[in-house]
């Protein structure tokens, strides 16, 4: 099989065996694997080839997974990067953030995890990238990141997940089942989550404004209020 | 009381004490020596007093006696049987120490002195008796002067002495204090440095001082201490680190391993077999990170939680996290409100304290049953619920399942995983941030673990 059309994932491990272990299970998902064992030559494989993602360990002789991710960036190379590292302090969570990391992953995790971040990063790169605007409501659906008027919005993945839909579908109705679905992946469920989630979202969204961007349509479900 | 206060009270009472003992032999010497000149003056009147009478004549006496420089003077006869005063200045004056007189002046030879101390009207006088002639009946020449002077003299000095006294107390307390706070600085600066050491910072070291005194000797230990101490728990440090990444490397290898070999379905044969040691890694992992986190809380500096933390962001995301799982154990989690809240502290510790309780609650949960989460702000307070509909505990059984290592009922241990350390985790985590864990259970039909916040506006 050739790698025509595949997507193609670079692993930066040092740990042979690990390496040759992610390398198989993700061509056996299908995509095509490349691996480095340090982090010049993941530095270096990563600006001569091109890469849909980059799966780098953050522990790496000579140079480590945090400097490999920022000099990638200083190179203007925006592939999505998931750092996998040992330790689960927020240090390292801010450091890498800060740094251009897109996502996380300490180790030892499963591989479905593995495989549903690689799954999830790759379709966040891939589908409409641009900056979502409603209003002073700006939507980044790579960085995940929310602002109100300027002002940074902290969202559950899950709240995340429901406002891009509703803004992506701006001035129409949503259904509540439509959202459990796209969601949660729920075909149906009796529990009051979607109430809850909704009155969440809408006092982080909208507390404090006069504009009220969220709207319930009784019965019905939820919308983007553009008028 | 303070060693300033203890030593400078040392220093003031010795030398008070130092100064009553020489004003005291001061005023004994002074006294003596004055006695001693007077006496001297006294013996050279004497004499000078019998030479005058020897060359004069008689009737010659009364005038010399009257002119005489002395306060007392006297003149005794002594007869076989009797004594008396012939003359006497002042005139009428009693006579003084007859008695011995009398006893000497039969013993006694011309040339020699008889020296007494005699009371007279209360006053003291010192008196010299003298021989004018050996043929009968014997003269005798008393000279006396009073003591008072002496007496006096001595009386101002310790009159000084008193004085002094209280001017110098306070003296010496105020130089004490200040040469007690001089030389107790690097003492202070021990104690301060001391103070703001912790495991989290323990590269503060005293200022090194140049003395060649005890405390130059206690800055230059304690920082050598200080020194060792650094390094051993550096190493320590060093350590943990070294053995989560040592540790955790082979177990994600095991574990990728294992599922990926379950997952191709490559051994449909031993299927069971690798599910089962799948199970005794993931438990293995469970532990190695479980006492990695409580390494880590034991060295934690509280002053290092200081991020502001969106708690019902860190709520919502357990609550997405478990939602598998409550799928596959059929338990329906459910979530009841959540208000924007901020707290100060750590995500990641937060996160990892909510997710064992919520872990618990699935867990200990029977299908079929239900677990509900709710975050209530009220004032500056938050309170975060998670309440199941489980198995419950005990009142004897509450009390035990925040200690290290504690598990329930053995034979449900052996179905349900865990090692007994989230709970314990959990608790350290809550205190970190202050946060109070109260929890209320029903045996057979539930329990609620309820956790009050200090709010961040
Ligand atoms: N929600 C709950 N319902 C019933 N029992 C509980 C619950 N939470 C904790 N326990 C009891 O407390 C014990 C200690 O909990 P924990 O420290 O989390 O250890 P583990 O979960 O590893 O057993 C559990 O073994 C269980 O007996
Ligand atoms: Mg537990």
């Amino acid at each position: 099989m050739s790698g025509f059309g595949r997507e193609r994932i670079l692993v930066v491990e040092d740990d042979q065996y690990i390496a040759d272990l992610l390398k198989q299970i993700l061509e056996k998902e299908g995509y095509v694997a490349r691996t480095a064992s340090n982090g010049a030559e993941g530095l270096f494989m990563a600006s001569s080839n091109s890469f849909d993602l980059i799966v780098l360990d953050v522990m790496l002789p000579e140079l480590d997974g945090f400097s490999v991710c920022s000099a990638l960036r200083d190179k203007g190379i925006n592939v999505p990067v998931l750092m996998l590292t040992v330790k689960d302090s927020v240090d390292d969570k801010v450091e890498g953030l800060s740094r251009g990391a897109d996502d996380y992953l300490t180790k030892p995790f499963s591989i479905e995890e593995l495989l549903a971040r690689v799954k999830a990063l790759l379709r966040r790169f891939k589908g409409y990238k641009s900056v979502l605007k409603v209003a002073d409501l700006e939507l980044d659906p790579v960085s995940r990141r929310v602002r109100r008027a300027g002002v940074e919005i902290e969202l559950s993945p899950k709240e995340f997940d429901i406002l891009e839909l509703l803004v992506r579908s701006m001035g129409k109705v949503i259904g509540e089942r439509a959202i459990l679905k796209e969601v949660w992946g729920l075909d149906c469920t009796k529990s009051n989550i979607l109430k809850v989630y909704m009155h969440h979202l809408r006092q982080k969204v909208d507390r404090g404004f006069d504009k009220k961007l969220i709207r319930t349509v009784r019965g019905v479900g939820y919308m983007i209020d553009v008028s | 009381m303070s060693l300033r206060r203890k030593i400078a009270l040392w220093y003031v009472s010795t030398l008070v004490v130092l100064f009553l003992v020489f004003s005291l032999s001061l005023c004994l010497l002074l006294k003596k020596t004055e006695e001693r000149s007077l006496e001297l003056e006294l013996f050279a009147k004497a004499e000078e007093l019998e030479d005058a009478l020897e060359q004069a004549p008689a009737d010659a006496w009364p005038g010399i006696l009257k002119d005489f420089p002395v306060q007392v003077a006297q003149i005794y006869e002594v007869s076989a049987d009797e004594i008396k005063v012939l003359l006497s200045k002042p005139q009428g004056y009693p006579p003084l120490g007859l008695k011995e007189a009398e006893r000497w002046a039969k013993r006694g030879i011309k040339g020699e002195y008889l020296l007494l101390s005699e009371s007279l009207d209360g006053e003291v006088y010192d008196v010299v008796f003298m021989k004018l002639s050996e043929e009968t009946p014997v003269k005798i020449v008393a000279v006396a002067s009073s003591l008072e002077g002496v007496t006096k003299t001595v009386r101002h000095l310790v009159l000084i002495v008193l004085m002094v006294m209280p001017l110098l107390v306070v003296l010496a307390f105020l130089t004490s204090n200040i040469l007690v706070k001089v030389s107790l600085t690097p003492v202070r600066r021990v104690i301060e440095t001391a103070k703001a050491i912790s495991v989290e910072d323990l590269s503060k070291r005293i200022p090194e001082v140049e003395t060649k005194d005890e405390i130059g000797e206690l800055v230059r230990t304690f920082n050598s201490m200080m020194e060792k101490l650094e390094e051993s728990v550096n190493a320590i440090k060093r350590f943990s680190s070294d053995a989560a990444h040592e540790l955790k490397t082979p177990l994600t290898a095991l574990k990728s391993h294992l599922e990926f070999l379950l997952r191709e379905n490559r051994c449909s044969d031993c299927e069971m077999e690798l599910r089962q040691v799948l199970a005794r890694v993931d438990r293995l992992i469970h532990i190695v990170n479980s006492l990695l986190v409580l390494a880590k809380l034991d060295s934690m500096d509280v002053r290092n939680l200081k991020n502001r933390v969106a708690l019902d962001v860190v709520v919502l995301e357990v609550f997405e996290r478990f939602q598998q799982q409550a799928q596959k154990r059929a338990i329906k989690l459910l979530i009841d409100r959540v208000d924007p809240v901020e707290v100060i502290g750590d995500a990641v510790l937060l996160s990892q304290a909510i997710s064992n309780i919520v872990d618990n609650a699935v867990k200990f949960t029977p299908s079929g049953g239900e677990v509900r989460i709710s975050l209530v702000k009220d004032g500056d307070k938050a309170r975060l619920s998670i309440s199941d509909t489980g198995v419950g505990m005990s009142q004897e059984e509450l009390g035990k399942i925040f200690s290290y290592l504690y598990r329930g009922d053995p034979s449900r241990s052996e179905r349900v995983p865990g090692i007994g350390l989230g709970l314990t985790i959990a608790k350290r985590i809550f205190e970190l941030h202050d946060a109070s864990v109260k929890v209320e259970s029903d045996p057979g039909r539930g329990t609620s673990f309820h956790i009050t916040f200090i709010t961040q506006d």
